[in-house]
């Protein structure tokens, strides 16, 4: 019978096919392109793959680090707004007694010295308020370490180290920068085995009920005045801890929403008459409730035992690739030099707040990092201004 | 025809002889043998990432979640024996994320129409995290300090609730037998229940390695610090 594709039996035909499907292996050039094509695909691709990888991560970092900076500013302007005083009136007595709330001389059973009537009602308080450039705020703030400004006060936030269910229970509470590494808070048995990571942190000083010290009134007057110009209760690095990372710098401004006429009167903390909200209570960004220079007589300043009616915050946070990159190129001391750019350090007005802050943008920018700047106001809910 | 023959002979010699052919297979079979190794190391590695970041994420959405909604969010770690896993040895695999309804709150169940509790409650939503297989949190003392102190189920409420597939609230019921419990909670304003004065933390281990006894010395974890006064939440990784 015959095939309906004859030339199929056709021996000439088939052996011819066969012949040719046998012959035809690749050769090894024809292999080489195919191996080198095949090898350049791989090449971009795992390029193009890599790519990705760094565009996400570096996305996914920007924005937990940032919503990290955002969560802790939300805290800090909480813990802020409910900064306390606690003000009241208290005699002032000049009869130049060691003490001028005092009649008496020092000593147990001592006698009253010289004019025993008070001269005047002097607002006063235990509790501090102190805010601004942090070498005049914090004992042992390094100019390196710790730029910016820094914010210390007291609130009732119920913090104790035991376990306590007192919720309104006094606390000194403070924020700063400070640039280090990580050794000291980190578990110990990570210590050799991850690198240690230099970062600005933004640190909380969170003071216990229990080890507040402002009440003890054993203390004599004249270590009193030492004590106060700066943040009373001392001892920061201890009750401190970083509740951030990546958080650069830290600015504080005490205003007020309104112009303020009157002004301040004389004082360490300087300005003569204020003009706006800012310049009106601390021309230079340094306030200090408890500055105790006017107890040696003189009218007693508007800032004096007084809180602030609001305190505006700038903080400025970077991403942590930025931050990775930093630490490379410096290791344990800090890149950036805010510092002398003397931001927010003097005249102190609605204007110049601005053009610092812009300086302060300007300069980042020049650093090529990605950051990001939040700012706020806190209006202070216990504050009785009366400037 | 012989030169025909001749031409074939040649041609045909400049194609891969079996020889040739067996000796590439041998070649690329150790190739692979030998890579299965690293992967294997590769993988178990990833799967620690994986469980590592999971429980970051799972601190992280506890923490805004406190922040956010005002309430106290429990992260509960769960230490039991998983027969598929390691048979008769309970280990801490899975971490629950709650959310605590205090007396007197509205009740969240729908069915109650926004009555107040009668009873503290608590809600299991959702986010969860199970360690990845061959991966757990180690309750070693130096590793995990969180998960050392098992057994003093800190705070743990027992009114769990689940939203059920029909919308109903229904009791939470974990489907193994339930060893341990630790529980880590984190308050609105970022306190938790833990000692301020400690570091606290949990560790991702692989399974022989908590097995072992010579625990701290794994080469590969993930670690989760979290700061007991202010909930930062830091991870550390080698």
């Amino acid at each position: 019978m015959k095939s309906f594709y004859p030339f199929f039996e056709s021996g000439r035909f088939s052996s011819i096919g066969v012949r040719k499907r046998v012959r035809r292996g690749f050769s090894l050039v024809e292999v080489m392109v195919a191996m080198a094509i095949l090898s350049v695909l791989m090449l971009i691709i795992s390029q193009m793959l890599g790519q990705m990888q760094r565009t996400w991560s570096s996305s996914v970092s920007k924005l937990s680090h940032f919503r990290d900076g955002r969560r802790v500013f939300d805290v800090m302007k909480r813990n802020l707004s409910q900064a306390t005083l606690n003000t009241y009136l208290r005699y002032l007595y000049a009869g130049g007694g060691p003490n001028p709330f005092s009649p008496f001389g020092s000593g147990p059973n001592a006698a009253e010295v010289g004019n025993t009537l008070p001269t005047q009602y002097v607002r006063f308080s235990e509790l501090q308020f102190i805010c601004g450039p942090l070498r005049l705020v914090m004992p042992g703030a390094s100019d390196q370490r710790n730029p910016g400004h820094g914010l210390f006060f007291y609130a009732p936030l119920g913090f104790s180290s035991g376990p306590s269910n007192m919720p309104s229970a006094l606390n000194g509470r403070g924020y700063f920068v400070e640039y280090g590494g990580d050794g000291s808070f980190r578990p110990p048995f990570v210590q050799g085995r991850v690198s240690e990571r230099f970062r600005y942190r933004l640190m909380e000083y969170l003071l216990p009920t229990e080890n507040i010290t402002v009440y003890d009134n054993t203390l004599p007057f004249a270590a009193y005045t030492a004590k106060f110009q700066q943040w009373a209760e001392g001892n920061v690095t201890a009750w401190s801890r970083p509740v951030a990372d990546n958080i650069v710098a830290l600015y504080v401004s005490p205003k007020s929403p309104v112009a303020l006429g009157g002004g301040v009167v004389g004082g360490a903390q300087g300005g003569t008459s204020g003009n706006d909200g800012r310049s009106g209570i601390a021309p230079n960004y340094f306030f200090n409730s408890a500055d105790p220079s006017f107890l040696g007589g003189g009218v007693q300043p508007a800032y004096s035992h007084q809180l602030p009616p609001a305190v505006e915050l700038v903080m400025v946070v970077i991403d942590e690739q930025s931050a990775v990159n930093l630490a490379r190129t410096r290791g344990d001391s800090a890149p950036l030099d805010l510092g002398s750019l003397g931001l927010f350090s003097q005249g102190a007005s609605d204007a110049g707040f601005r053009q610092d802050l812009q300086r302060l943008q300007d300069y980042m920018n020049d650093q090529k990092i990605n950051f990001r700047v939040f700012t706020s106001t806190v209006a202070l809910r216990n504050s009785r201004w009366n400037g | 025809m012989k030169l025909k023959m001749k031409r074939l002979k040649a041609v045909s010699s400049k194609a891969f002889t079996m020889i040739e052919m067996l000796a590439v297979i041998l070649i690329v079979a150790i190739l692979a043998g030998s890579a299965t190794f690293y992967i294997a190391d590769t993988m178990s590695a990833l799967r620690m990432t994986m469980t590592g970041e999971q429980l970051l994420s799972l601190f992280s959405s506890a923490q805004q979640t406190a922040s956010s909604e005002g309430r106290v969010v429990e992260i509960r770690f769960l230490k039991y024996d998983d027969p598929a896993r390691s048979a008769g040895q309970p280990m801490f695999r899975t971490a629950v994320l709650l959310r605590h309804y205090q007396v007197g709150e509205s009740s969240p169940d729908p069915a109650d129409g926004g009555m107040p509790l009668t009873a503290p409650m608590s809600l299991v939503s959702g986010d969860r995290v199970d360690a990845a297989s061959g991966v757990v949190f180690s309750e070693d003392n130096t590793l995990s300090t969180i998960l050392a102190s098992a057994g003093a189920s800190q705070g743990a409420t027992s009114n769990v609730k689940v939203k059920g597939t029909s919308g109903r609230f229904e009791d939470w019921n974990f489907p193994h037998q339930v060893a341990a419990v630790v529980s880590v909670l984190i308050r609105p304003d970022g306190t938790t229940n833990l000692a301020p004065s400690e570091k606290w933390f949990v560790t991702a281990l692989d399974q022989r390695s908590e097995e072992s006894s010579d625990k701290s010395s794994a080469k590969n974890f993930y670690c989760v610090q979290i700061d007991p006064a202010n909930s930062r939440i830091v991870s550390y990784r080698p």
